[in-house]
């Protein structure tokens, strides 16, 4: 497996509003900057966004001239947690369905934004073998144990089972943005996740930096099997 | 028929598991058990199929029994602590970790994320103290309990412990990354820049992209007095992160080291968009500019604050303030070319009889009004003003470095000025610790009038009022930050103030528990009068400012003839 790292030109922006608002802005930057790179053809790249929450994602490509469909267990919600009115989505399909079980074979483009790390480490590697050949975006919080917030801390857990993976067992909470049931998510560390990929049939994967953070600490946009470097 | 080996068996119970098909995974378990009585992953597997089943009692029960029979693997133990977790089982959960887990072989790093999950910094923090005292009891010194002791003593305020905490650490080895930040704030908090300097730079070092840890950097170099690079690694970072709320926040509160310090804000400015500034930077942005005497960009930016509807406490007033004059009115009446690296600057009136000493604190102006604006304010009143500075941050105890070298000395010098000027009559004015120095410098000069806003009557750090959390400032950092240097007799101002003449007009926010606790400290002293506004946060002097009540009263009480 190929791997590169790259630096995005988009800066981490000091803009209005609070926090939050200016973490989701600087992402839908990035997640921007990485459409660009994928631009589809006439008629517009098939794209599925996996845990789509809020959809403002799925929103970003089908205005970038994507095919999308938006992919969530719940049912969209507002960034604020309240529930988002169906008619607010024109433009995209929505489907509530479990991202696990979800038939992605259809799709040129999956995109598996802040959901990857709210899944079971078997999860997390059915769904990308499921992918495998495929063009995928992922961005993700990693496991740094010199770089996790106090309060993060907190809901670490040793891994129950991680076979030859690194990382730790991520205790969930039952807010909107959390797994689906699963009371422990895993997250990778930075080489672990790369690992996993390779196992799960990446060709290439492109790193995009800079790494930013959350309230809990790093994390990091990937794409893997961009079409002209796996040639 | 082939015969299923292990693996195989152990993969179509997980998938029946995955698809709910609980009873089938059980039987298929139950015959590979037969076969494997003693596969350390099948048996594991089997508490995973109970739980998963619901039946936690069971599940917990086969746990605990597999870890009794293979002691030296740790999967067990670990799946018995998480499962009494869950179940909000926490006293459960901590003495199996205490009796099955931390004398045992599992893995260092295991036992650590173990020890945090298992004593969070919210709920009875005397139940989880013990518990971590008692796995102190069993392996003293271990660090991984140590630095959550620390974390969880740092949290309850109690520093004093929390740093001798890390320095055992310290002494027997490297303190864990993540807990070296919240070592070097602790350090702060007790005067030891030059220990949090180092840790600060290394911090930095490992992790250039982190603001925070460069602010740290910045921060340690101003508290060990090396103004001159604390301006320049300002000025780097400024290049770096122009718009960041920290890098601007350090502007404000470095001793101004010139070019270095202009030249900082000058590459903010240049890449200052209102539109797209973050709130808490646009404030320090509007006081910034203040300090360089930009009204009107200063007003862009605080207007900004206003039109996305975020009500700002230190904003608005200062807003308020600044709209009694048009920019070329402020201007006009300021009389003094407001020197940000001075320490004492003195506007003399002709023919006044009355002086006024203005105690900038902790960002060298009247609160959030530099005394530029402070000048053109007081123009209008027949007398002569005297700005002091503190670039010790010492809250003047220590003295003004740039008159005398200690607080006696000092005093003498200021009489001196005070002398020179003719004045009859002294008054000292002074916000939250420029406050307290106005206070006590006022009744040792025999002022008239002493005027406080927002001010600490005791630096006391233990002044349970502290304790309290409030809005903008954290009192108790600040107060340790002050008085580690202090005697016990030199941090309260009721002695002070017993058999003086001065009279104390002490303003505070009557919502904000700590200030009135402090306020209430001086509540039966003859020549105190307490002055409540009806606000909850720590913006009493810009109120009184934007709403007449200093005008007031100078006027009407203290009788400060108007020109
Ligand atoms: C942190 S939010 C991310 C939302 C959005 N993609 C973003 O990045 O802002 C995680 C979302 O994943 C959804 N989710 C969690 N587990 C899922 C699963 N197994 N299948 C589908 N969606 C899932 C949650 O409902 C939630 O909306």
């Amino acid at each position: 497996m190929h791997v590169e790292s790259m630096t995005l030109p988009v800066l981490a922006s000091q803009p209005p509003i609070e926090r939050r608002m200016r973490t989701i802005s600087f992402r839908l930057r990035t997640f921007r900057c990485i459409l660009e790179m994928l631009r589809p053809g006439i008629g517009g790249g098939l794209l599925v966004d996996l845990g789509a929450g809020p959809c403002l994602f799925a929103k970003l490509a089908a205005k970038e001239d994507f095919r999308v469909t938006a992919v969530d267990v719940r049912p969209p919600w507002n960034i604020d947690g309240s529930p988002l009115p169906l008619e607010s989505l024109e433009g995209i399909e929505f489907v509530q369905a479990d991202a696990c079980k979800f038939d992605v074979s259809g799709f040129d483009i999956v995109s598996i934004v802040g959901l990857l790390y709210h899944l079971t480490l078997d999860e997390q590697i059915d769904l990308l073998t499921r992918c495998s050949g495929k063009t995928v975006i992922i961005d993700t919080e990693v496991f740094d144990d010199t770089a996790m917030s106090e309060s993060a801390r907190e809901r670490i857990f040793p891994p129950a089972d991680a076979r030859e993976y690194n990382g730790i067992d991520w205790l969930e909470t039952d807010h909107v943005w959390s797994s689906k049931g699963n009371r422990y998510s895993f997250w990778h560390t930075v080489p672990s996740l790369l690992r996993m990929f390779e196992n799960t049939g990446a060709r290439n994967v492109t790193m995009f930096g800079p790494q930013y953070r959350s309230a809990h600490g790093p994390r990091q946009w990937y794409l893997l099997n961009v079409p002209d470097i796996a040639g | 028929m082939a015969v299923a080996s292990q693996a195989e068996i152990q993969k179509s119970v997980r998938a029946a598991l995955k698809e709910g098909r609980h009873d089938e995974a059980k039987v298929t378990l139950a015959a590979a058990l037969d076969r494997w009585p003693d596969a350390y992953w099948m048996l594991m597997l089997h508490a995973e199929v109970l739980k998963a089943s619901g039946d936690l009692a069971e599940a917990l029960a086969q746990l605990r029994a597999i870890h009794e029979r293979f002691p030296d693997k740790h999967w067990a133990a670990q799946g018995v602590i998480r499962l009494l977790f869950e179940e909000d089982r926490q006293a459960e959960a901590r003495a199996f970790f205490e009796n099955a887990v931390w004398t045992s072989t599992v893995p260092d790093e295991t036992k650590s994320q173990m020890i945090t999950a298992l004593s969070p910094r919210r709920g009875n923090l005397d139940e989880t103290i013990a518990f971590l005292g008692r796995l102190l009891f069993a392996s003293p010194g271990s660090p991984a309990v140590l630095t959550r002791l620390a974390m969880i003593r740092a949290r309850q305020g109690l520093w004093d412990e929390a740093v001798s905490l890390l320095d055992e650490i310290a002494a027997r080895g490297p303190v864990p990354e993540h807990a070296r930040a919240i070592q070097a704030d602790l350090l702060s908090g007790f005067g030891r820049f030059p220990e949090m300097l180092v840790i600060a730079r290394e911090l930095a070092a490992a992790h250039p992209h982190r603001v925070d840890y460069t602010h740290r950097v910045i921060l340690a170099l101003s508290g060990s007095g090396d103004h001159q690079e604390a301006a320049q690694v300002l000025k780097d970072a400024a290049a770096r992160w122009p718009g960041d709320w920290r890098v601007l926040f350090r502007l404000n509160r470095i001793v101004p080291v010139q070019p270095l310090w202009d030249e900082a804000f000058a590459i903010i400015e240049a890449s200052f968009n209102p539109a797209t500034t973050y709130a808490r930077s646009l404030f320090q942005f509007a006081v910034a500019s203040l300090r360089q005497g930009k009204t009107e960009q200063s007003l862009i930016a605080l207007d900004a604050i206003a039109q996305r509807g975020l009500a700002s406490t230190h904003a608005d007033p200062l807003q308020h303030v600044l709209g009694r004059f048009s920019p070329e009115e402020w201007r006009a009446r300021m009389r003094l070319a407001d020197d940000q690296t001075a320490e004492v600057q003195i506007v003399g009136v002709e023919g006044a009889d009355t002086t006024i000493v203005i105690f900038g604190g902790i960002d060298f102006g009247l609160s959030s009004l530099p005394f530029g604006y402070v000048d053109a304010l007081l123009s209008s009143y027949r007398a002569n003003v005297v700005y002091l500075r503190d670039f010790a941050f010492r809250a003047y105890f220590e003295g003004i470095s740039s008159l005398a070298p200690t607080a006696e000395q000092t005093l003498d010098r200021l009489r001196e000025i005070l002398e020179r000027l003719g004045t009859r009559r002294l008054i000292t004015i002074g916000y939250s610790v420029g406050g307290f120095a106005a206070i006590r410098y006022g009744a040792q000069l025999g002022a008239q009038a002493a005027i406080s806003f927002g001010a600490p009557t005791t630096l006391e750090e233990e002044f349970e009022a502290d304790s309290k959390p409030g809005v903008g400032y954290r009192p108790k950092a600040l107060k340790r930050a002050l008085s580690f240097r202090l005697t016990d007799e030199t941090k309260d101002l009721v002695k002070d103030l017993a058999g003086t003449s001065t009279r104390v007009f002490c303003h505070y926010a009557a919502q904000y528990p700590a200030e009135v606790a402090h306020s209430n400290r001086l509540r039966d002293l003859d020549n105190v009068e307490l002055r409540p506004l009806n606000i909850s946060d720590h913006s009493v002097a810009m109120r009184a400012i934007a709403d007449g009540i200093l005008d007031r009263l100078l006027v009407e009480e203290i009788g400060v003839p108007v020109k």
